[in-house]
């Protein structure tokens, strides 16, 4: 976890230029409340949905997801996959072409979410998506990206 | 802060981002999306039916009626053409405004990725948006899709499309209406899907489409023969999504005239005569 190593290092590097005792107390106090205050709510998301929690938030630490628009007003998301490949989610349902959803969600129903709209949802929350505008027919081609290869596969 | 600003050279990720993140407690914007996800998703219903029972002739009827009516465009998408009018409309045609038809646009999409195609461009021409989208016998698409994981791989994409079209094209009509439009303009774009469903095909790859399906639909409209008042009448009934609506949970009997006209007649006992498979919420 990208937070908790941060901790780690600033409470070094405060130890090792030997702060006055203030200032530590003060970071310290700032740091760990952060740190608590995120570590409850990454316990609740992992609690809520699993193994993907983490993974989706290594997705929002890398900016893996941009949120495309076309001047028709059309919304949709884009994630980009561990594997380097993106995959296209939808703004008002929950869908995604990735094989973790078509199994653990669509099949097996137990899971809620796929790591990828956590993490769409995740970086809306946290204004942390890219922003893609394009045109209407561009956007019509993202909307149908998956498709053509799956059937005609 | 001051302590912040002074160690923020440190790491980059670390206090500008940190002060920004919004509280991930459950009464946060995303909340919200969900609400209305919920709010809207009994404009979005499958009618499930034996194969000839008269599921067209229904949901041309509610294409017709939309156009007349309410005066709404309605898209209405087939894999095969209808080249006249369905038997039961053809009694009713003289109380039909025929100008309202062509409010109605046709189109035969031959395959599921013309069908999504369709779709998905609607956004493209924001003059026709429409606020009914039919789509008559999606198991034809589904059948002509390959095999059975990929049949329901390419339902759960079509339905999940139409959620979030039929979502956008509410909020365009939406936005239109408080832009100044006619305040009788249509709120909501709602989505009629039909499917075939064999009688006594249980087979779990047909239930593992349907249940996909029904994820993005929660209302289900279901038609089934009456053996007992002959071959002519259907069992008609609403089950999923909420049942404060008045409409679901209710049963009519649609019965076919010899004239071929439909009439719908109220059976206040219809939720209790089919315990199987109706009035059951999936929640």
């Amino acid at each position: 976890m990208n937070r908790l190593q941060w901790v780690i290092n600033v409470t070094e590097e405060s130890t090792h230029n030997k702060h006055t005792g203030a200032d530590f107390l003060c970071l310290n106090i700032a740091t760990c409340y952060n740190y608590i205050s995120n570590y409850f709510a990454f316990s609740r998301l992992k609690f809520v949905f699993g193994p993907s929690a983490l993974h989706a938030l290594d997705l929002v630490d890398q900016r893996s997801v941009t949120c495309v628009t076309s001047p028709s007003g059309r919304r949709v998301f884009q994630a980009m996959g561990s594997s380097g490949r993106s995959y296209t989610c939808y703004s008002s349902c929950h869908y995604c072409p990735c094989p973790a959803f078509a199994f653990c969600v669509l099949r097996r129903n137990d899971s809620l979410l796929c790591k990828h709209i956590l993490a769409t949802y995740l970086s809306q929350a946290m204004g942390l998506c890219q922003e893609l505008a394009l045109s209407d027919q561009q956007l019509t081609d993202i909307l149908l990206e998956k498709t053509g290869e799956k059937v005609e596969a | 802060m001051r302590v912040f600003r002074h160690y923020s050279g440190v790491g980059e990720v670390t206090s500008a981002s940190d002060a920004n993140y919004p509280p991930l407690s459950p009464n946060n914007n995303n909340n919200n999306n969900i609400d209305n996800n919920n709010k809207n998703k009994s404009s979005y219903c499958v009618v499930l039916g034996e194969a000839g029972c008269g599921k067209t002739a229904l949901l041309f009827l509610s294409a017709v009626l939309a156009a007349s009516e309410f005066g709404v465009r309605v898209l209405f998408l087939s894999r095969t053409p209808i080249h006249t009018l369905p038997a039961p409309l053809q009694g009713a045609r003289a109380g039909v405004d025929l100008l309202s038809l062509k409010k109605i646009q046709f189109k035969y999409p031959r395959s599921a990725v013309d069908l999504l195609r369709d779709v998905a461009s609607l956004h493209e021409n924001d003059k026709t948006l429409p606020s009914l989208i039919v789509i008559d016998g999606l198991d034809q698409y589904l059948h002509s899709a390959g095999d059975h994981s990929q049949q329901s791989l390419i339902a759960a994409r079509l339905s999940a499309l139409l959620a979030d079209t039929a979502s956008f094209v509410s909020q365009k009509l939406t936005s239109a209406r408080s832009d100044g439009g006619s305040s009788n303009a249509p709120r909501d774009c709602q989505v009629i899907i039909s499917l075939s469903s064999e009688a006594g095909d249980e087979s779990p790859a047909r239930g593992q489409a349907l249940s996909v399906i029904e994820r993005y639909f929660p209302a289900k409209c279901l038609l089934e023969r009456e053996p007992e008042c002959g071959d002519t009448a259907c069992r008609v009934c609403f089950s999923g999504a909420q049942q404060s609506s008045c409409d679901l949970g209710m049963g009519w009997r649609l019965m076919y005239s010899q004239s071929g006209a439909m009439e719908f007649h109220a059976v206040p006992g219809g939720k209790l005569s089919n315990p199987g498979n109706s009035t059951t919420a999936p929640e």
